[in-house]
């Protein structure tokens, strides 16, 4: 082990880089958990809620650490096992998981309740990285199908519980990773194609509150009590916002109760209307500092493996920022992904924090020779 | 992996990599813009629409209902108030399950199935963010109860409501009427804005036909409310104006009197005021209790007083449709005086019946041994029926109908009060349109007596009286003298009604015909019981309505009938006779041992002891 450590120099020496840490990184992420418990304190006034949240950032951000001092050719043997682990737990929780709000995604382990899907978020990538890298790059045909599969079957099981959001976001983050390894043009659109010819198939198996949620999209004015509130609020709030916003806990939709799940999944529309489009454009900009500094560091990258885990992980961080707020501002059907480093709760950060703790470590372990 | 290494071109995926990352960045940056361009979209172009959204979002107008105006009577006596009520209610949205929140709701409050299901009824009409009353006129003990348990229940509260209350109960159901919870029907008679709020309306009587006056317009307060509707800040309030208090013609003493007097009997009381026209006592037996109804009455208890066999519900006063009987008798002498047709002295012998021809059929008289020689004023003293069949000959049908009219017979007197009954003068016309038959000189004779399709009202009873009492002059018959502001206090005289007046006859025609009125409560008079040992002096005229005719043969003997075959006892009259003070109408139905003229002395024996009438 140590001896494989070894192998690795540090290209700086310095206090970040002996804990395998990354500067930029690490102030955007440091900046987004301020500005997130500033607008959670906002959105529910509830200092409770911000401890909280700050506990987890705390225990988070050791979490990401720890993987920061995994080399990643210590990890990638691993990869299959997570993979395999994952997609057995997801079978697990289809069989006896807790029923949340209708749906099956939670795994009580006694202390710990926790989504089964999160774990694939990463584990996809992990493991197609994987995969792919140890093939021949652009991958031949039968090893794009096969890596198909192998998105397919968990991006199924997750859809089963029913969770089509989270099913469709570790589906398109197993395809980014065929995207960086660098499947054809060709198959690319045709699989485009495939997959939009699919959509009505996907209506005729989806569940009555998913097709709610997409009609709800397209006219949300149908239903403004039901299903079409959350939307409908959300609008309000952002626009309301202003170019400087309302100030913080100023906003009246966010204090007075009329936006729902303003803490979570909607925590965007209290930035909105607080801190206007400046706040948001600044929010943006910060995520796409850390977005750069992701692929920077793909480029950088020692071998394939770590390129293309470090720009899936990196692109999968734009999708959830991307379909958030396309949800909030009504551009995407809600199907509840909370926004990066911004939303209260724990699973999706601890997934956060361990792509973020990968990137470092594949920032910070680099080969001194090329090859 | 060293295997497939070998196949491998590190600096060719490197560089394969590095455009597809390029190309990722392309899309991201893409996407960004679509994101941006929709927030500006939102916070710049339509930024002032859903800051003008926002807004409404979170100002609500509530209303306020006004404060009911309050009922008087002529000296103050509050008859129709309000009081605080105290009813558990529910805000809809706040509730989970409705089924389960009663249910345990159940173990602290009685609420019957009668109570629930009227609850789920009216949650059926009622907006999400407003409140349902489940049960209403909550104990102390139950307030204190829930009170306890408050915290179990959110969204569920006690509310205090103002509600109607009657305080003499029955006395003046059929003055006052009731209110009842507003629905759909009333709504759509009523200006729906100014009702805003209000949860009840009058639904008979005087709160009906006052309802306007009564009810005031709604306030309106404007609040700053959270997604739940609770209150953040009150921006401003529009107060309500509260409705107008009525004060009555009613003399709430003399209505007691006239109600003890009625004790046990069924019929109608009216008393006016024959200088104003002002009603002084309105009763009609048996009655009901008004206060039952202002929560809205349940089923089996309403049904119970519709279908009572007296029919306590119905307003004898206003709809009651009786015989006039002989109580017409003095507007066929004046008719008689008037046309010339008899003179005071003129005299008829009765042997006990009247006979349009020799041969034709004998019509008898109430007494069968006959009145012997009568003229006008023992005719009208002692009711003799021959006199007024051969005076009912010589005027004819026309004239007796057109002198009716002149009296308010068969028309609605236009008190205020609704759905006044207009009872019936038959004419030739009427006769042939309705009933298909001729009409016979039998039915002349009958108009003549007060009987036959003859058809009236007590009220109108009352009024005849009243133009007696004023020899010719007569007033509407109104209930509200007077509306007071409940802000200042200051009354307004409703309008008195215009004057009106019978003048073709002269003051010794009614001189004439008074005299025999005065001496039916005279030794002789069909009403000498009465008079017995009277302090003032009184006019006045029995009648007697048959309810089932005697075949020609058949003697009526009251005790051997049933009850309500029995003849109805009427009286009308007004006392003193120079000046008079109180003209009065009384039915009672199927008389047996009290007469109308018992009751009309008790009444009018309070009214002379009464100090507030006798200054």
């Amino acid at each position: 082990m140590l001896k494989a450590h070894q192998q690795y120099v540090m290209n700086k020496p310095g206090f970040l880089s002996k804990y395998r840490l990354d500067g930029w990184l690490l102030l955007n992420i440091f900046v987004l958990m301020c500005v997130g418990c500033l607008v959670l304190y906002s959105a529910k006034q509830d200092w409770l809620l911000v401890e909280r949240q700050m506990l987890r950032f705390g225990m988070a951000t050791l979490l990401m650490i720890g993987v920061a001092q995994i080399p990643p050719p210590l990890l990638r043997p691993f990869a299959p096992w997570i993979y395999g682990f994952g997609v057995t737990l997801l079978a697990c929780v289809l069989l006896l998981g807790d029923v949340s709000k209708g749906a099956q995604r939670w795994l009580n382990l006694g202390i710990l309740r926790f989504q089964p899907a999160e774990i694939l978020k990463i584990a996809v990538p992990l493991f197609l990285a994987h995969y792919l890298s140890a093939r021949e790059l652009p991958p031949k045909s039968s090893t794009t199908c096969i890596a198909l599969a192998f998105i397919a079957l968990p991006a199924f099981l997750v859809a089963k519980q029913p969770d089509l959001g989270t099913a469709i976001l570790i589906g398109s983050t197993g395809f980014v990773t065929l995207f960086f390894a660098g499947i054809s043009y060709r198959f690319l659109s045709g699989l485009l194609g495939v997959g939009l010819s699919a959509l009505p198939i996907l209506w005729y198996f989806m569940h009555d509150y998913q097709r709610q949620r997409v009609l709800t999209l397209l006219n949300p004015e149908a239903d403004p009590l039901g299903t079409g509130y959350h939307i409908i609020q959300s609008k309000i709030a952002i626009g309301s916002g202003g170019l400087f916003g309302r100030g913080w806990l100023q906003g009246t939709q966010s204090q007075l109760d009329f936006l729902p799940e303003r803490s979570t999944d909607f925590i965007f529309a209290v930035l909105g209307e607080e801190f206007g489009l400046i706040g948001v454009l600044l929010l943006l900009l910060t995520y796409l500092l850390l977005l750069g500094r992701g692929f920077w560091i793909s480029i950088q990258a020692a071998d394939s493996f770590s390129r293309l885990l470090a720009g899936s992980i990196t692109s999968a961080l734009f999708i959830y920022i991307f379909v958030n707020i396309g949800m909030v501002t009504g551009l995407l059907p809600v199907v509840g992904v909370p926004l990066p480093l911004m939303s209260y709760g724990g699973s999706s950060m601890v997934t956060l924090m361990t792509s973020f703790g990968i990137l470092m470590s594949i920032a910070t372990h680099k080969r001194l020779l090329p090859g | 992996m060293p295997i497939l290494s070998t196949l491998k071109d590190p600096h060719k995926e490197s560089k394969l990599y590095l455009s597809r990352v390029l190309i990722a960045t392309g899309v991201i940056l893409v996407g960004t813009l679509i994101l941006i361009s929709r927030l500006v979209y939102f916070q710049i172009i339509q930024h002032h629409q859903y800051a003008l959204l926002s807004r409404n979002n979170q100002l609500k107008i509530t209303p306020i209902p006004p404060t009911r105006g309050l009922i008087y009577d002529r000296f103050g006596e509050v008859l129709a108030t309000n009081v605080p009520s105290f009813s558990l209610e529910m805000i809809r949205h706040k509730i989970a399950n409705i089924a389960d929140t009663l249910t345990e709701l159940k173990t602290l409050i009685t609420i019957t199935p009668a109570q629930e299901q009227a609850f789920y009824k009216q949650l059926r009409y009622t907006r999400n963010r407003e409140s349902v009353p489940i049960r209403l006129k909550l104990t102390e003990l139950e307030i204190a109860r829930f009170s306890l348990n408050k915290h179990r229940f959110p969204g569920i509260e006690v509310v205090a409501h103002p509600i109607r209350h009657y305080p003499f109960h029955a006395l003046f159901a059929h003055v006052l009427g009731y209110i009842g919870p507003l629905n759909d029907q009333d709504l759509s008679n009523v200006n729906k804005v100014k009702y805003r709020g209000t949860r009840h309306i009058g639904k008979t009587g005087l709160e009906k036909f006052y309802e306007t006056t009564l009810h005031g317009d709604v306030g309106y307060q404007h609040i700053e409310t959270d997604a739940h509707g609770h209150v953040v800040r009150v921006q401003g309030t529009t107060p309500p104006v509260p409705g107008n208090n009525l004060i009555l013609g009613i003399d709430l003493a003399l209505q007691s009197a006239a109600f003890k007097a009625m004790n046990h009997l069924k019929g109608a009381v009216v008393a006016l005021d024959p200088q104003t026209g002002d009603i002084l006592a309105m009763v009609s037996t048996p009655t009901f209790d008004p206060n039952a109804f202002t929560q809205g009455i349940d089923v089996a208890s309403y049904d119970a007083l519709q279908h009572a066999p007296d029919r306590p519900l119905f307003n004898r006063v206003i709809n009651g449709l009786y015989p006039p009987a002989s109580t017409v008798k003095p507007l066929v002498g004046l008719q008689g005086l008037a046309t010339k047709q008899i003179n005071s002295q003129t005299t008829l012998y009765d042997p006990g019946w009247f006979q349009l021809n020799e041969e034709g059929r004998k019509y008898r008289d109430w007494k069968q041994s006959g009145h012997g020689h009568v003229n006008l004023e023992k005719a009208l003293a002692q009711s003799c029926d021959t006199y007024f069949f051969a005076l009912a000959q010589k005027l004819g049908g026309s004239a007796l109908a057109t002198v009716y009219q002149q009296f308010g017979l068969g028309q609605m007197t236009g008190i205020d009060f609704p759905r006044e009954s207009s009872g019936l003068i038959p004419t030739e016309a009427w006769k042939q349109q309705t009933k298909k038959e001729y009409w016979y000189p039998g039915d002349t004779l009958n108009m003549g007596i007060g009987q036959g399709f003859m058809l009236s009202t007590p009220l109108q009873i009352a009024q005849v009286a009243a133009i007696l009492a004023n020899r010719g002059t007569y007033f509407a018959p109104r209930l509200v003298i007077a509306t007071a502001s409940p802000d200042n206090g200051d009354f307004t005289a409703t309008e008195s009604p215009p004057a009106m007046a019978i003048n073709q006859f002269k003051p010794e025609q009614w001189a004439a015909v008074i005299e025999g009125m005065r001496k039916t409560v005279l030794p002789g008079g069909t009403a000498q019981k009465m008079g017995q040992g009277l302090k003032y002096s009184v006019a006045a005229k029995t009648g007697t309505a048959q309810v089932f005719n005697l075949k020609t043969d058949q003697k009526y003997e009251a005790d051997k009938l049933k009850a309500h075959l029995r003849d109805h006892s009427w009286f009308m009259g007004f006392a003193p006779i120079d000046n008079p003070k109180i003209a009065l109408a009384i039915l009672v139905e199927n008389k047996y041992e009290t007469s109308a003229a018992d009751v009309a002395r008790r009444i009018l024996d309070h009214f002379f002891s009464d100090p507030h009438h006798n200054p």
